[in-house]
């Protein structure tokens, strides 16, 4: 029988420590911001409502409860499962250059909801379950493509299939707009593809609970094993593991939630692909500490966009330009610092 | 007399059906706390051999028997407890540190929902000591050199605390300094009771280290035996189909290609 030698028990590493203790100050952080979120706004004065108004006035009360608190906990939702189906998608496909808006899921989501808008009457529901259906719809035949293209490594072919399916839907969607009735239909589908929080009610919120916390949870469990999944498939076999079986998992989880919210959002971009790169580089790469870290700077990072979005203007800024705008901006910087950590 | 660490009877695999052979009813005894070194040309068979012994690829006809027990009959899991492999490209995509890398090796111990224990944390700080590279622990696997890596790599596939060790031409992109180190490394680890069985393109990283050697060639073994008794002029002849010669130099075998 083999004897495995025991050595000194290990120290927890200075850096392993450190991250712990970033991600416990991001959730501080964001228990914060959402505190501050709920007093933020335009009534009764612009920027800020006071205490005073919110025990003496009652419309000042229920524009807190019943707008302002499911608005900030839907940004909380939607930044963390953006995060962690950045994070998911990163790892699985073993390349930090994709998210769901590179893998057809934005795409094909936003193609749905057009499709729904247009020509399957447009109610609430239809173009939720549209978006959902065409959004998992882009990512497998990305994925499918990817398997097929003849040209390129595993990263540059998933981004390049990404690419091509992305916009084929895009197309389509281009399509329906030309279509659309310029009056009724069309500002729906811009606005949609712009991205934000504005309607959310909590009924809203109670709709996608059900599938986001049980998806979250999930990729939460199973958040040690996207490091083995992040190594090439003869490794992981080599491992034990079912590396085909568990990505299913994971990834049905990630698309589920991210259609779950992003068809109640409409777009909101930038998110998965940029959050968890901060976070790596702040609580490491190990997915134990970057997927939770990444969910919370998710959230906070949405957040955060989501109170400007709703502040900064008597009218509303869509969320998803403002995500974008910073994101991208972030992006650059990152590319041009140190190649966003892609070292190879 | 111990079993044979693996015991290949007859194994013959296609990559395509109707193609030829990739291994051609191969049949080797590997035996227990050897260093077998796998010799061959390319497209010998050399890495589809391990390959099939890993249960990744599965043979057309023939068996292996691993520890005495028929290879199919372990799960994926119970398998990965007793075989390692190093392969010959590991790619980490992320910047893990050397040591939350190795601990990856752990994963035959845990159940889908469990994080690395205390004591799992133990198996791969000492896995990183038995290679000589805990010093490195902290550091991201993405900034190793070529050498190191291969280590982290090894100490990766020892933190399975595996029976036998499958490497897949652990030297192959390291200069003279560093496939000496990693040589040094493998041959320190059969000292506690493990198999390691590798492949090679360079016979006289063979001659270094190895107790016993499975020559192959289009599939087929040519030989298999201890290192004495194979690494002979005349069988490696047959192998690469170029005049080889083995030479003593100060007891050891070194091996030539005439020109």
């Amino acid at each position: 029988m083999t004897e495995i030698r025991t050595g000194t028990l290990p120290q927890v590493s200075d850096q392993e420590r450190q991250g712990r203790r970033r991600v416990a100050i991001l959730a501080v952080v964001l228990l914060a911001l959402v505190g501050v979120s709920l007093f933020l706004g335009r009534y009764p004065g612009p920027y800020w409502t006071p205490l005073s108004a919110l025990r003496d006035d009652a419309l000042a009360q229920r524009l807190v409860l019943n707008l302002r608190l499911p608005r900030i906990l839907g940004a909380v939702m939607v930044g963390m499962v953006l995060a962690a189906s950045g994070v998911s998608f990163q790892m699985i496909f073993r390349n930090p250059l994709v998210d769901s808006g590179f893998l057809g899921v934005s795409a094909g989501a936003s193609f749905g909801a057009s499709l729904a808008i247009v020509a399957l009457g447009g109610a609430p529901l239809t173009i939720q379950i549209s978006a959902a259906v065409f959004g998992t719809l882009g990512l497998v035949s990305s994925y499918l493509l990817g398997t097929r293209i003849r040209y390129g490594d595993w990263v540059l072919r998933l981004v390049l299939a990404g690419i091509a399916v992305s916009a084929l839907y895009s197309s389509g969607t281009s399509l329906l707009k030309y279509a659309a009735d310029p009056l009724r239909q069309l500002p729906e589908i811009t606005f949609w593809m712009l991205g934000g929080l504005w309607s959310l009610t909590w009924a809203d919120i109670l709709q996608i609970a059900p599938v986001v916390v049980p998806c979250l949870l999930v990729i939460l469990l199973l958040r040690w094993r996207l490091n083995l999944l992040s190594l090439r498939d003869e490794t992981a076999y080599s491992l034990g593991v079912s590396a085909g079986r568990e990505r299913l998992v994971l990834l049905l989880a990630a698309v589920l939630a991210t259609a779950a919210v992003v068809s109640k959002t409409g777009l909101i971009g930038w998110v998965g692909l940029i959050v968890p790169h901060i976070a790596r580089r702040w609580v490491g790469s190990d997915a134990q500490r970057a997927l939770p870290g990444a969910m919370l700077l998710g959230a906070l990072f949405t957040l955060f966009c989501d109170d400007i979005a709703r502040t900064a203007l008597t009218g509303e800024l869509p969320l998803g330009i403002l995500t974008s705008m910073l994101g991208a901006a972030i992006f650059m910087a990152l590319m041009i610092r140190d190649g966003a950590g892609m070292r190879r | 007399m111990t079993p044979p660490a693996i015991d290949i009877r007859q194994v013959t695999f296609r990559y395509a059906v109707a193609g030829t052979a990739a291994l051609d009813a191969v049949t080797a005894a590997i035996p227990a706390g050897s260093i077998t070194a796998i010799l061959g040309p390319n497209g010998s068979g050399k890495s589809t051999l391990l390959h099939v012994l890993l249960g990744l690829l599965q043979p057309e006809s023939g068996a292996v028997h691993v520890s005495g027990r028929a290879q199919h009959g372990f799960s994926r899991r119970e398998l990965s407890r007793i075989m390692g492999l190093v392969p010959q490209d590991e790619h980490v995509t992320f910047e893990l540190s050397v040591f939350e890398y190795a601990l990856l090796g752990r994963a035959p111990y845990l159940n889908l929902l469990s994080l690395p224990r205390e004591e799992d944390r133990a198996v791969a700080q000492a896995a990183l000591e038995s290679v000589g590279i805990d010093a490195l622990a902290h550091r991201p696997v993405t900034s190793l050199s070529g050498g190191e890596k291969q280590l982290a790599t090894v100490a990766r596939a020892l933190t399975q605390a595996p029976e036998v060790l499958l490497l897949d031409e652990p030297t192959s992109h390291l200069d003279l300094a560093n496939a000496r180190r990693v040589l040094g490394v493998m041959r320190s680890l059969r000292g506690q009771g493990r198999t390691i069985l590798w492949t090679t393109h360079d016979p006289n990283a063979a001659t270094a280290i190895a107790t016993d050697v499975l020559l192959m060639r289009n599939g087929r073994v040519i030989a298999h035996g201890p290192l004495a008794e194979v690494m002979t002029g005349p069988l490696l002849t047959a192998t690469y189909d170029v005049p080889v010669q083995v030479i003593d130099v100060e007891g050891r075998r070194v091996v030539m290609v005439h020109e």
